[in-house]
């Protein structure tokens, strides 16, 4: 985790070579082992020729081959499967709340990161629906990705699905859910009839959930409205993991309504491990 | 409030110092930037309030340490009136005189008997009674004591004692057979040499020219001895010189009811260069038997200035009293405000 925060202190373009090595050796150790099976059918890129038989489609005849040969011949390639990868990605101040040394902030960057590598590599879009980074390069996408700064007053309605999106899209939520109930819930049931598929990534730490900190007293200061408030963790210990609980229960049970993938990001497992284990449960295919 | 070194209440300034540390400390907790206070908020309204109220109850407390830190080095002693008494003491069969009845009517005075003051005890030198009256009673400012004084109820040395006295003889001494019939004295001398016979009757005999033949001594042997001159003590004579002690040129005093006993060198006797000082010393003691260095007030000198004395009566004196139990209050809050940040900075 500290890996993370240190390449994103880094420069923007040294911090571009850090993340794309970080993601490469992340993911392709992800992917390593793992079987690819390749599907056949429409594509621009060849695959084999087979001989034509009764109840194929003509429209894969090859007949140029026809013409030369006077054998009928299937033309395969790949298929191309045009799948549209949707982050919404919360950029509230919220978000750089920090834990271990790596803030929520980043640690979705690098999320962000490892999804847009593995899905450059089967030649899938991606892109932050709320962001000006359009670029469908995988680099300048990267890039784009580092510079991205927290936005100081962010609206939650940017998070929403627009018109525009394609119904083959997998809309990926990563968020902190610190925002209104009704919002939350708004943006859950949105995306879920928006996007074929949605998964809502929820970085909630271990500290946030259990207030466990090495001290008693401390002054907590809300990142978005810099409201400063004494508490003594001890106390307040129980009755506060008893709220945000109920809080957590509440945003589960939403995407379970929804349909909606829900994902826990602790900040505490290795970011590899994590990724495992959702890519496992989203049934990705590394094909 | 009296404070003996009032320069430390610039002291007072140093109270800036705990509200400065107060101010300081509110910056010293660490701000912990959190995604969302609204859980915390929502439960923890009622304990931050109470981490703010101990904060100014351990304001308040380094406050008052101070302040009492600076009371105790200023040197705080309080004058507190101890209720003094002027007492007025009735010999036996004595009433009271009317010139002191006002006084009594007004509370100026308390009357009190003697024979129940004394109790069981006797005195034989009334200066021990006096003492030990100041001892029992340190309320006693002023004490006038009436009665029939004989010249012998107090002997030597004037005790310093912790009230004015004023000694009044009833002066019925008529009724009474003195002690010594001071016109003349009769002497004996028992067991010394020739020499030392002749020595004590010339002595005697200067004395008494000396003193303008007011005291005639005599060695009447067939009177009643006042005076023993003789190398051993005996009882029933109220003054007796005895010549034994060994030491050279010294003389002891003793007390032994009835009797005054002087102890003297024989080389007194023995020494012609001594002569003189044997002089003096028989001349002293003698004069001092009859003419003690102490004097009873007359009633009719007491009466005479009612004004004076009631002043004197009415003085009231303060008792100064310093704070000791300022040390030990510093120490213990002190203690609890060490304990309390011990537990507060690692809470």
């Amino acid at each position: 985790m500290r890996t993370l925060q240190e390449i994103f202190s880094l420069t923007n373009l040294e911090a571009l070579k850090a993340l794309q090595i970080y993601v490469h050796h992340l993911v392709d150790g992800l992917i390593t082992g793992m079987h690819q099976s390749p599907k056949k059918g429409f594509g621009i890129e060849f695959k084999e020729y087979k001989n034509y038989a009764p109840g194929d489609s003509l429209k894969q005849l090859d007949w140029k081959y026809f013409a030369k040969t006077d054998h009928y011949m299937i033309k395969e390639a790949e298929v191309e499967r045009q799948h549209d990868f949707l982050f919404a990605f919360d950029l509230s101040r919220s978000m750089e709340y920090s834990q271990d040394g790596i803030s929520k902030f980043n640690l979705a960057k690098a999320c962000i990161a490892s999804f847009t590598y593995l899905t450059n590599k089967q030649h899938d879009n991606f892109k932050i629906i709320n962001s000006s980074n359009h670029s469908t390069n995988y680099e300048d996408f990267l890039f784009g990705l580092i510079k991205q700064k927290i936005e100081e007053d962010f609206k939650t309605s940017k998070l929403y699905p627009t018109a525009l999106q394609s119904a083959k899209s997998t809309a990926i939520i990563l968020s902190d859910g610190y925002m209104e109930d009704y919002e939350i819930e708004k943006l859950i049931s949105n995306w879920a009839i928006s996007a074929q598929k949605c998964i809502f990534i929820h970085f909630l730490y271990q500290t946030e959930l259990k207030l466990e900190f090495d001290r008693e007293n401390y002054r907590f200061q809300d990142l978005e409205t810099g409201q400063i408030m004494q508490v003594n963790t001890k106390e307040a210990k129980s009755e506060y993991a008893d709220k945000v609980e109920k809080w957590h229960e509440q945003i589960k049970h939403n995407c379970l309504k929804n349909g909606v993938l829900y994902f826990q990001m602790d900040g505490r497992k290795p970011l590899q491990n994590e990724l495992m284990k959702l890519l496992n449960q989203m049934n990705f295919n590394f094909g | 409030m009296i404070l003996a070194n009032p320069i430390w209440l610039w002291g007072l300034l140093a109270l800036l110092v705990p509200l400065v540390i107060h101010l300081l400390s509110k910056k010293q907790t660490r701000i912990l930037p959190f995604g969302s206070i609204r859980f915390l908020k929502e439960s923890a309204s009622s304990q931050s309030r109470s981490i703010e109220l101990s904060d100014i109850l351990m304001l308040i407390l380094r406050l008052f340490l101070l302040i009492i830190v600076i009371i105790w080095l200023a040197g705080w002693v309080s004058s507190e009136k101890l209720e003094k008494k002027n007492w007025l003491i009735l010999g036996h069969g004595i009433d009271l005189p009317s010139a002191y009845q006002n006084a009594v009517d007004q509370q100026l005075l308390e009357v009190k008997d003697v024979v129940a003051l004394k109790g069981e005890k006797t005195y034989l030198n009334e200066w021990f009674f006096l003492r030990e009256l100041g001892q029992r009673y340190p309320q006693i400012d002023s004490l006038i004591w009436i009665d029939n004084f004989s010249s012998t109820d107090f002997w030597g040395r004037v005790p310093s004692l912790s009230y004015t006295y004023n000694l009044i003889d009833f002066g019925n001494k008529n009724n009474q057979k003195p002690l010594i019939e001071i016109d003349t004295l009769f002497y004996e001398v028992k067991g010394l040499p020739e020499a030392g016979k002749d020595l004590i009757d010339k002595v005697l005999l200067s004395i008494s020219q000396y003193s303008g033949s007011e005291i005639i001594y005599s060695d009447n042997s067939t009177r009643v001895t006042d005076i023993l001159f003789s190398n051993a003590p005996s009882s029933d004579i109220p003054i007796q010189f005895i010549f034994n002690l060994s030491e050279n040129n010294t003389y002891r005093l003793e007390d032994q009811w009835p009797a005054r006993i002087i102890h003297l060198s024989e080389n007194y006797v023995d020494d012609a260069l001594l002569h003189d000082e044997l002089l003096v010393i028989i001349t002293e003691f003698l004069a001092q038997y009859s003419n003690p260095l102490w004097a009873y007030n007359s009633f009719e000198e007491a009466t005479a200035e009612p004004q004076e004395l009631r002043s004197k009566v009415l003085r009231q004196s303060n008792e100064i009293k310093s704070h000791e139990w300022l040390f030990w209050m510093i120490l213990a809050t002190l203690l609890i405000e060490r304990v309390w940040a011990y537990k507060r900075i690692n809470a």
